[in-house]
């Protein structure tokens, strides 16, 4: 076809994406040089680069939660580091003297400061390590975009599907690509081995990089074909060359926007089992747009958001505010509200949370930190009291982490206590539902005796896998182990199941393994009805329950009995699929 | 109670020698330990529990690190240290 151009370089993400090219460029950043003179003068850029690094610490510290919740890749690393550059004693006292000494305004100060250390890495004549500085510019730039208040989310302003095609795309860059509309990644320069390949993958879209001088040839709105596979990228592809990725490219988009257009009406099995969606949210404005996309309500608010939002912990009075706004917005549907789930790794360098500890997910964390810290959660308990007394309805409140029994009774205390003392001051409080979160083997072993104290179990595969396996979800040597349909993990998903229907009490899944349509088919077959995920992943996951029987995903049950590894359970959910559905398992 | 004094030679093994994210993890598993801990490579002396610091070295794959410890867990310091540095850091990319 004529005007096809052929550009190879290196497949780093597996997969087909043809869509119109979005070229990106970072925004140049035009740096006000001044010499400071008059008095007092340095204190002021100096307070401005304190706030801009609090600031930049606090935004890469919600990325970092956001990446542990979304992922089980350990690329958050390359951020935590970004943290601790920006937090190093030495690094400040040079920006400090940048400005006192030097008498340099806080921009210049950070692009001199960081320049240096770039320097020299680039020439510390090793090619390997000069490759890596790119990452100190990256904190720089972080740093700047925030002194200067320029949005610091790089910005992809498009609409609809696109290929990101760039001449290189720094960790955060990578980080702030928005999910759900781009297809694939093409970058003249970098490798497999590169950040940005990392976190591509574990986006899961496709993506070739070193590509030589592509991105100067595309202009955005070009149309664009990348085959991850086979480490290709074509411009303006003509139908001879193109055909087979179009046809696959149409199946996925056909798939998706048949399930999206399905996504509101119910999931029911051929056989008649009908599954509830619910979402995942991090924040009030995400309720909006949960109906849309499939959901009957929130199975699982992570309410430590809030906090690292603030950066500090969330005032009373405003947690109040969120949850009433949020339980008005969602009238009579399910409102599950978590507790603070702190801790953990998720919260390196705040001081808030915990003594430093060799093994901070074996530590105090959630509702031990929680029961640790009454008073801090009395003001969730109140907030989530005065939500259900402003609305009028019941809501339900799950804690994390729960592994003792006195744990379950003692918050069920605190809720009497402060719903008592509400009384006395003549305010009705409806008690919230107690669940809790079934993520510590213990708790899944003892869901019989634990079933009689709450009202219901949220299981939490990712924590539930991490324990089980005792393998960190976020160390990348041991990445390979952590499996979550590994057949311990799920008998113990089985059994909470089985305890939860025996006591009569709802019970539901909320990691992220629900949003897999494969994991969705063994957890329907393990007797899971109520499903909570990203609102995203449920058109999906719902048009897969539509197509497999519920008959057939039950087999699970006698596989894991007999199975020893992951990989046969994936294999028999893969034989379901590939016979119900297997448009949807070509996009697996 | 003195104060134990240890050094230990550790040489870089790791791909792309000690940039952002290595030197990430030898301050974070430094500062777990309560002993000063030094680094010195080519008369340079820097602290290992800085991040920043650790850049300045320049170390690069089979650069010799001397890593000294000094306080009441320097044993332990090294040795983790060590163990590190002879994982590759654990980076994958790396090995």
């Amino acid at each position: 076809m004529d005007g096809e151009e052929r550009f190879e370089g290196v497949g780093v993400s597996p997969g087909v994406a043809m869509a119109p090219a979005f070229v990106y460029r970072s925004a140049e950043l035009r740096l006000p040089r001044r010499t400071l003179g008059a008095p007092g003068e340095a204190e002021g850029e100096w307070s401005r680069l304190r706030d801009a690094r609090d600031s930049t610490a606090r935004d890469i510290r919600r990325t970092l939660v956001a990446l542990d919740l979304e992922t089980s890749g350990g690329e958050g690393g390359i951020l935590e580091a970004h943290l601790m550059a920006l937090e190093d004693e030495l690094f400040i006292k040079e920006l400090r003297d940048e400005i006192f000494k030097m008498g340099r305004n806080a921009e210049w100060a950070v692009s001199e400061v960081a320049s240096r250390y770039a320097a020299k890495l680039r020439s510390s004549g090793n090619e390997l390590l000069a490759e890596r500085a790119g990452d100190i510019d990256d904190v720089a730039r972080r740093l700047l975009q925030s002194l200067m208040g320029v949005d610091s989310t790089p910005q992809f302003s498009f609409e609809g599907r696109r290929i990101v095609v760039a001449g290189n795309l720094s960790p955060s860059e990578t980080l702030a690509l928005p999910r759900d509309r781009v297809v694939g990644v093409a970058l003249d320069r970098g490798g497999a081995t590169s950040h940005a390949a990392l976190l591509v993958r574990a986006i899961g879209i496709p993506a070739v990089f070193g590509l030589g001088n592509f991105s100067s040839r595309v202009r955005s709105g070009d149309e664009v074909a990348l085959d991850g596979n086979g480490g290709v990228a074509i411009l303006s592809p003509g139908a001879g060359e193109t055909g087979r990725l179009r046809s696959m490219e149409a199946e996925r988009g056909n798939l998706v926007e048949m399930a999206r257009r399905r996504a509101a009406e119910p999931a029911v099995t051929p056989d008649g089992v009908e599954v509830a969606f619910l979402a995942n949210v991090e924040n009030e404005g995400d309720v909006a747009g949960i109906a849309a996309s499939g959901g009957a309500g929130v199975g699982l608010f992570r309410t430590e958001y809030l906090w690292l939002a603030e950066g500090r912990p969330v005032a009373e009075e405003r947690q109040a505010e969120i949850y009433t706004a949020m339980a008005r917005e969602l009238g009579d549907r399910p409102f599950a509200i978590r507790a603070f789930d702190l801790g953990g790794d998720k919260f390196h360098g705040s001081a808030s949370v915990g003594e430093h500890e060799a093994n901070p997910f074996l530590g105090l964390r959630s509702i031990r930190f929680l029961l640790r810290n009454e008073n801090f959660f009395k003001t969730q308990i109140r907030a989530v009291l005065r939500a259900g007394a402003a609305t009028g309805r019941r809501l339900d409140f799950t804690i994390p982490m729960v592994s003792d029994m006195s744990e379950i009774v003692k918050t069920r205390e605190l809720i009497r206590e402060t719903a008592d003392s509400f009384a006395r001051h003549g305010v009705e409080c409806i008690e919230p539902r107690l669940g809790i979160m079934v993520e510590v083997p213990a708790a899944a072993v003892s869901a019989a005796a634990f079933a009689r104290h709450c009202d219901y179990f949220s299981i939490g595969t990712n924590d539930l896998a991490q324990y089980t396996l005792a393998v960190d979800r976020c160390s990348e040597s041991v990445a390979t182990l952590y499996q979550p349909l590994h057949p311990a993990v799920l008998r113990l998903v089985r059994g909470t199941v089985e305890a939860a229907c025996a006591a009569s009490i709802g019970v539901s899944v909320c990691g992220e393994m629900a949003a897999d349509p494969l994991s969705a088919i063994v957890l329907l077959g393990l007797g899971v009805r109520t499903f909570s995920m990203a609102p995203a992943a449920i058109p999906l996951v719902k048009e897969t329950v539509r197509r497999v029987p519920h008959s057939e995903a039950a087999r699970v049950v006698q596989i894991i009995e007999g199975a020893a590894t992951a990989a046969q359970v994936r294999h028999f959910a893969r034989g379901v699929l590939a016979r119900f559905a297997p448009e949807i398992l070509r996009q697996c | 109670m003195a104060d134990e004094v240890q050094e230990m030679e550790m040489t870089l093994r790791n791909k792309y020698g000690m940039h952002v994210r290595p030197a990430g993890l030898f301050a974070k598993i430094a500062s777990r330990h309560s002993s000063a801990i030094t680094v010195t490579k080519d008369g340079n002396s820097v602290s290992g529990k800085s991040i920043m610091a650790l850049l300045t070295l320049e170390a690069v794959c089979g650069s010799v690190l001397t890593v000294r410890a000094e306080g009441p867990d320097a044993e332990a310091a090294l040795q983790d240290l060590a163990a590190l540095v002879e994982r590759k850091f654990d980076l994958p990319d790396e090995q």
